[in-house]
């Protein structure tokens, strides 16, 4: 069960996209990966779970964790979750309105760019 | 691994060490199990999810020894998963707001039919699954 992060910046956004499963194995990594995304200045970022075929709660405190750091420096966090399991766990937490949650990449960024 | 046949049921126990990397095993697991169950894809879904949640609750709160048994009884339409907490002591519950914002146990709630929770000396979480009727066959 191989997890990556991966990252682009696509206009002034910067992209990261997990590929794998989201637990507390993998989580310290993607949290990580986006703290130092932070660090390094980036105020405007679009999280892709589309190659996400699992996240558990575990996922949701490094996204939540991100979304706050990030707000304390003036930027934003979106993320990109076509319908499925993975959406599924955002709305059984009751988060569906805490996320800006987009179905697409091409929305998210559209609205990322605005 | 297979403790036979009982009442229409049969139960399946792994015992597991208590490291991260093992949780996505017993995700593995308890999705083949579900299966045989005859469980749905959405419910399987839900114990995937549910097992995970259950197995990280108690390596957040279990000291670092603690491993976990996972106990599946399943029937026609019907899954009891009950885990375990194997050795180790009580380090209190750890999960802060970035380690699963204490979701994970409301989040079993949700998802099962039936959940109970027991934190003595040792922890132990147990949940039922039962198939959804209305899910479609191609789900299953």
């Amino acid at each position: 069960m191989d997890f990556t992060v991966r990252q682009e910046v696509l206009g002034r956004t910067t992209v990261i996209r997990p590929f794998g499963e989201i637990d507390i194995c993998t989580a310290p990594e993607l949290k990580a990966h986006m703290r130092s995304v932070i660090e390094a200045g980036a105020e405007r970022l679009l999280v892709d779970l589309s190659a996400v075929g699992f996240m558990d709660s575990s996922g949701l405190g490094v996204l939540k964790g991100a979304q706050k750091r990030i707000g304390e420096r003036g930027g934003a966090l979106a993320i990109v979750c076509p319908e499925g399991a993975v959406l599924k766990v955002f709305r059984i937490s009751g988060l569906m309105e805490v996320f800006r949650i987009h179905d697409s990449l091409d929305e998210g960024l559209q609205e990322m760019e605005r | 691994m297979s403790e036979g046949a009982a009442n229409g049921s049969d139960t399946v126990v792994v015992t597991m060490p208590g490291r991260p990397q093992c949780v996505g095993l017993a995700r593995i697991v308890a999705g083949e199990a579900a299966t045989q169950a005859g469980l749905d894809q959405e419910t399987t879904c839900d114990v995937r999810l549910a097992v995970s949640e259950a197995c990280t609750h108690v390596l957040r709160c279990a000291g670092g020894d603690a491993g976990f048994t996972i106990r599946f009884a399943y029937g026609e339409g019907m899954l009891d998963v009950q885990v375990d907490q194997r050795g180790g002591g009580r380090s209190g519950p750890a999960e802060s707001e970035e380690e699963g914002l204490g979701l994970g146990l409301a989040l079993i709630h949700d998802l099962a039919a039936e959940f109970t929770v027991h934190e003595g000396e040792r922890i132990t979480l147990s949940m039922r699954f039962e198939r959804n009727e209305g899910a479609s066959e191609e789900g299953r």
